[in-house]
């Protein structure tokens, strides 16, 4: 259990509990919300993906 | 999200894999402050803005992401401590309209010292603020054109914020879309469409053609219609 949160704590520049940094969104699809602001209040699952 | 070209991000994600979720345009900046080194990665904030999960080094799977959302809290900011445990249970519950009720009585009481009042007003704000933000849904939703969407949104809304305006709001435009002849006519194309999604497995081959054919046959008899557009466009996906 340690040596997973640990690998997690090594992986993320982010830290559980921590306030995360706003994103800007250049462009949105699928009426996704306009800014970072509007995730407010909300229980978001931030997916970062690329193409191969 | 992603922070490649925008040509390549609509190609990939909404043309070619038809992903229905919001997707976004990012900047590399972004990705590093995130420090992101495997895709995909995924990171879950909670409603009170702070980050639940970070990533790790595992594929996220559909049960991963299950499990995170059944566990991160619904309740905004709240100082640890015995006294605040109904609040944060009612925020849990989605029980907005007995926190309501609770935020307006013990705030009305003399007795109250400054940090819990000062807490306490936070949360009345907060519950103010969420229940606005549904109004603001209900009428975002009613427009269209995923009336189907739409339909079942409101319905939630109606029950999880009753005795809230938004929950009237919601109320209306459900009776509005159960008499106009327009919405009942996308409501009930975009029920077949997904009752024609669910019979074919897209990824057997030897049921993709048949797929293919259904979603053809159905664009042009519901063309005009959201559930037409959207079966033309899922089809166009099958080379």
């Amino acid at each position: 259990m340690a040596a997973l949160a640990f690998a997690g704590g090594t992986l993320a520049a982010q830290q559980k509990g921590s306030e995360p940094p706003a994103i800007e969104f250049v462009k949105v699809w699928n009426d996704g919300p306009s800014s970072f602001e509007e995730l407010e209040g909300k229980v978001v699952i931030l997916d970062f993906g690329a193409t191969w | 999200m992603s922070d490649e070209e925008e040509g390549k991000i609509e190609k990939t994600f909404i043309n070619d894999l038809g992903a229905k979720y919001p997707m976004a345009k990012i900047n590399k900046s972004d990705t590093q402050k995130y420090g992101i080194r495997f895709y995909p990665s995924i990171y879950c904030f909670a409603p009170d803005g702070t980050v639940h999960s970070v990533p790790d080094d595992r594929m996220p799977s559909e049960a991963v992401i299950k499990t995170l959302l059944q566990n991160v809290s619904l309740a905004p900011k709240l100082p640890d401590g015995a006294r605040y445990a109904p609040v944060r249970s009612m925020w849990e519950g989605k029980q907005y309209k007995k926190l309501d009720t609770y935020l307006t009585k013990i705030l009305g009481a003399d007795k109250l010292d400054d940090e819990m009042r000062t807490v306490f007003e936070g949360q009345r704000e907060e519950l103010d603020k969420r229940a606005a933000k549904q109004v603001a849904r209900v009428g975002k939703v009613s427009q269209g054109p995923d009336y189907f969407a739409a339909k079942a949104t409101l319905q939630k809304i109606q029950k999880e914020w009753l005795g809230f305006e938004a929950a009237g709001a919601a109320k209306i435009e459900l009776a509005r879309f159960a008499k106009d002849r327009t919405i009942k006519k996308e409501i009930a194309a975009s029920k077949s469409l997904n009752k024609l999604l669910r019979k074919y497995d897209p990824n057997k081959i030897s049921q993709r053609r048949k797929l293919k054919d259904g979603l053809l046959k159905f664009a042009k008899k519901n063309a005009g219609t959201y559930a037409g557009e959207d079966a033309a466009k899922q089809a166009a996906r099958f080379r």
